[in-house]
């Protein structure tokens, strides 16, 4: 009987040596992951924020000019849409913006679009729309996922509909040769189906002839260097500075680096590349582009996004919280759009902004001296 | 001629031998006492917990419970698959009887009075690269049960006579070779072991497919109730995990222990291998068997369930005439560019099927080790494959296919091989716009207009053309991407689907009208399509046509016009079905 004793405890003190170091593992890993999670609470109001159940993540600034344009299209209604886009006059990042908001419109139901294209054949921004409509619509139908996890079903629509939207662009450019914005439109096609950097250069000559300094068309194509489509790293970074460098006084392309900075670190493990001097030079220079761009100017919202993320992962909480305070209670731009919860990661990183700048005793941000 | 002496040298000595032999086997032994001691381990435990200070405590509870769950789990692996596996009816393969077969039996006799040991008791031939001797071990081996020869159909048709028997030499050779009896219960007990550790092995994995399963139903559930999924799936592991790692260590300290043995053991094999067949054909089997083996794999895989489907089963499938299952790879052996082919990847693939508890040093070692014996001046013969020791081979090899396929197979419909790839891809294709023809007849009868018969590519295009395409596309099956798009996507997706049915259903048109055939090919990919040139590209851009807004079906409809068979037409595309 002592045998059985002696053997049954020794298979015990072996279990025990199995079991209780892999649950104390497991517990820890446990409470380090819920410590991680629990949320950091700030009182939203006392800093003059808007609370993050009232978040709109669907746009990253206010522009009720746009809401209506886009509403009116939504109810069938295309002349609105029409004298809106031709407000922009021959501001070209302006009407590419503009377009933006339509395409959008267009991509869910085009019944708007097919009156005006039937009432006004051959109107150069009707053509645009429907251009840039179909590019949209490649994107909806491939989905964001990465090529692993879309179907060979959403690669069928995407490249069909990507071969569709090419030709109609070339009809929209033939409409207005002083446009840049068919060819804009084009450079999501030319990632979407891989072209060849020599082509998309053509591509971009036709772009910079038109408007150097274009900011859509810089964003776009910055998405075309990247890794992740048809560039690389080194390739991103060299587009991002050659830009950011060449861009006139009070251009916001310097965002670029910002931007570039962002995908970069996405690839990474950690966030070990914000440390580096370049990005601490680059929220500079953006910081200098903000202050001297006019107030409202249609793409500020989205370099604050940038700057706002950029700012507060170099430990420059006075300059974020500022920001944060500028953009106040929208949350649909990048960067917070690349993640699954985009609210959950603007609130994450607001939060955290301002209990850091409350740490440091609310620091107000050191004045320009670049002004 | 066998040369002990040579072996032993290039072994350990033999002391040290029978030493290893008897840690072998007290491995073997202790591998017996393990489930008894795991038993009393749990007794032992929920003991202690009764008469300690809670015995009904919840833990306690959940500990009674884990280890009546363990030591069901165990007794059913260890004690009652051992059984089930003796049930003859399960055993694998078709029995081989002496009075049909008798060159076989005599030829089998004949090798194992020179292998010096008693013949099988039972030949059996079953579909495996693999040939091999097994006994029913009794009193842990000690004693001898029914011998068992099994023999694989690859082997029969891809070896010579004398290549086979140098094959079945090796395996006869496992319980004859000189060693002690004490080598024999250990080759034996491994049996065991590996089939314990295989069995807790698939039960282990079919216990976490199954929870990881029921975990991702659960978040699919909360994501259709709108809820965000769990944070945490937490797959629980099942006693059979716990039992399967106690068993797998302990199969990997037995294995550790006993390599040196194993190997000698398998050496010497080889050597009554040689014995019995010669040196060089010994040689030549055992370099034969990787290629034979990939051979296999590339049959099995690509040719003669080409017209097999696993979603509709036996129902609608094509199979190759009876007997043919198994006996078309000498097809495939006797292919030159073929065999060229595999001969030339064979090198640089790994050994296939090889398990890690598998005891055979590569082969390419043992090649080495049986070209390095002196010269026995017996040549290889020539003789044709080792299926000339059947009688009758077309019949067994039916009985054995249908006893492999199961009696499901009988309503399959058997076809040359020349006809099969054209059976199946067209019926391929046919499933694949079986939807396509459903939608329409329903769209038809919504409408109300009357099909003069069952619906098909004209009825079909005739729809288009009245403006019915939308209705129709809406009615064929969604994907999930598809379900979640709303506006122009989902109708993007909609135009997706029409198409790649429409294609199916305008192939199947093509094949019927002779504008695309498809051949069977032993080398190269198994199936070639043959079209007229620029058939595929007209087809593709008809198929935009059919689908674009508005809809134009006179391209599809001018692709039947001509319908002249495709002469001198050139391969367009190489299909590669696998099942």
């Amino acid at each position: 009987m002592n045998t059985v004793v002696y053997i049954a405890g020794a298979c015990l003190l072996v279990y025990a040596a199995v079991t209780i170091p892999r649950n104390a593992k497991k517990a820890r890993a446990k409470r380090a992951q819920a410590k991680a999670a629990m949320p950091v609470k700030i009182d939203a109001a006392a800093y003059g924020l808007v609370p993050a159940a009232q978040v709109d993540t669907a746009r990253p600034g206010p522009d009720p000019e746009a809401d209506a344009a886009v509403a009116a299209a939504r109810a069938g209604d295309w002349r609105h849409p029409a004298a809106y886009l031709a407000d922009a006059g021959n501001d070209w990042d302006l009407r590419w913006y503009r377009v933006g908001h339509l395409v959008r419109a267009a991509a869910d139901d085009d019944a708007w679009l097919t009156a005006w294209r039937t009432e006004r054949p051959g109107d150069p921004a009707a053509a645009l729309i429907h251009a840039d409509a179909l590019v949209q619509l490649a994107g909806k139908v491939r989905g964001a996922q990465g090529g692993a996890r879309t179907t060979a079903e959403q690669f069928e629509g995407f490249h069909r509909l990507l071969g569709q939207a090419l030709p109609a662009c070339q009809e929209a450019a033939r409409l207005a040769p002083y446009d840049p914005s068919p060819w804009v439109a084009q450079i999501t096609i030319a990632y979407g189906l891989g072209w060849s950097h020599d082509d998309f250069r053509q591509l971009w000559a036709e772009i910079t002839a038109r408007d150097p300094y274009h900011f859509g068309a810089h964003v776009s194509a910055l998405q075309y260097w990247c890794e992740k489509w048809r560039g690389s790293s080194a390739l991103m970074f060299d587009f991002a500075e050659r830009a950011a460098s060449s861009a006139p006084r009070g251009s916001l392309l310097p965002v670029l680096r910002l931007y570039a900075t962002f995908e970069h670190v996405l690839k990474q493990t950690d966030d070990s590349f914000y440390e580096d001097p370049y990005v601490s030079a680059a929220v500079d220079a953006v910081l200098d582009a903000v202050d001297l761009a006019p107030a409202g100017h249609h793409r500020l919202p989205t370099v604050r996004h940038l700057l706002a993320n950029a700012a507060y992962r170099t430990g420059r909480y006075a300059e974020a919280a500022e920001q944060f305070r500028e953009i106040g209670g929208y949350a649909g731009g990048v960067p917070w759009m690349y993640f699954t919860s985009p609210l959950k990661q603007f609130v994450h990183v607001r939060t955290h902004t301002f209990n850091e700048w409350e740490k440091a005793g609310r620091p107000a941000a050191p004045p320009r001296v670049a002004l | 001629m066998p040369r002990p002496g040579r072996a032993a040298a290039a072994g350990p000595s033999r002391s040290t031998l029978l030493a290893r032999t008897l840690v072998a086997l007290a491995l073997f032994v202790g591998y017996h006492l393990l489930a008894p001691l795991i038993l009393a381990a749990l007794v032992a435990l929920d003991l202690l917990l009764l008469r300690g200070s809670q015995p009904f405590a919840l833990t306690s509870l959940g500990a009674y419970a884990g280890s009546v769950a363990m030591a069901s789990s165990l007794v059913r692996v260890v004690y009652l698959t051992r059984s089930a596996t003796q049930d003859p009816a399960d055993l694998p393969g078709l029995p081989l009887t002496r009075a049909a077969q008798p060159e076989l039996w005599h030829r089998v006799e004949e090798l194992a009075r020179s292998a010096r040991t008693a013949p099988p008791a039972e030949i059996r031939l079953f579909s495996d690269v693999n040939a091999m001797v097994t006994e029913d071990a009794r009193l842990l081996g000690l004693r001898r049960g029914t011998r068992r020869l099994y023999v694989g159909t690859p082997f029969l048709l891809g070896l010579t006579e004398p290549e086979l028997d140098a094959v079945l030499g090796h395996e006869l050779g496992h319980y004859a070779n000189g060693d002690t009896r004490l080598a024999v219960t250990v080759w034996a007990g491994r049996a065991a072991l590996e089939r314990t550790v295989r069995t807790l092995n698939a039960r282990a994995a079919a216990h976490r497919a199954g929870e990881t399963a029921e975990a991702e139903a659960k978040a699919a559930r909360r994501r259709a109730r709108g809820k965000p999924e769990p944070v945490t799936v937490r797959v629980s592991r099942g006693p059979d995990h716990s039992l399967n790692v106690v068993y797998t260590a302990y199969a990997k300290l037995c294995l550790r222990c006993t390599e040196g043995v194993s190997r000698r053991q398998e050496h010497a094999a080889d050597l009554v291998a040689v014995k019995v067949a010669g040196r060089r054909t010994a040689a030549s089997a055992l370099s034969r068997l990787t290629v034979l083996s990939i051979a296999t794999d590339v049959y099995l895989t690509s040719y003669p369930a080409m017209g097999w489907d696993s979603a509709t089963g036996w129902g609608t499938a094509f199979l190759p005439p009876p007997g043919q299952f198994h006996g078309g790879l000498a097809l495939l052996l006797a292919d030159g560019a073929r065999m060229r082919e595999l001969e030339e990847a064979a090198p640089r693939l790994p050994e296939p099927h090889r398990s890690p508890y598998d005891a055979h040093p590569p082969l390419a070692e043992r090649v080495a080790a049986v070209e390095a014996l002196p010269d026995d001046g017996r040549r290889a013969a020539g003789a044709g494959p080792a299926i000339g020791l059947l009688r009758d081979p077309h019949t067994v090899l039916a009985a054995l296919e249908e006893a492999e396929l199961g009696p499901d197979a009988r309503t399959a419909r058997r076809v040359p091989w020349h006809e099969l790839p054209y059976w199946s891809q067209r019926a391929a294709h046919a499933r694949t716009a079986e939807p396509l023809l459903r939608a329409t007849a329903e769209a038809a009868a919504a409408r109300g207009v009357p099909l003069g018969g069952p619906a098909d590519l004209a009825t079909l295009l005739d729809l288009v053309d009245a403006g019915m395409q939308p209705e129709i596309a809406a009615l064929l099956p969604k994907s999930a991407a598809a379900e979640r798009s709303t506006g122009r996507a989902a109708a993007e997706f909609a135009r997706t689907a029409l198409r790649s049915h429409l294609r199916a259903l305008a192939v199947v048109a093509l094949a019927d009208t002779g504008h695309i055939r498809w051949e069977l090919s032993w080398s190269g990919a198994p199936v070639r399509q043959f079209a007229a040139e620029g058939l595929a590209g007209a087809l593709e851009a008809a198929l935009d046509a059919a689908i674009a807004h508005p809809p134009a079906t006179a391209p599809l409809r001018a692709l039947f016009q001509p319908a002249a068979p495709p002469q001198g037409a050139v391969p367009t595309t190489t299909i590669r079905r696998l099942p």
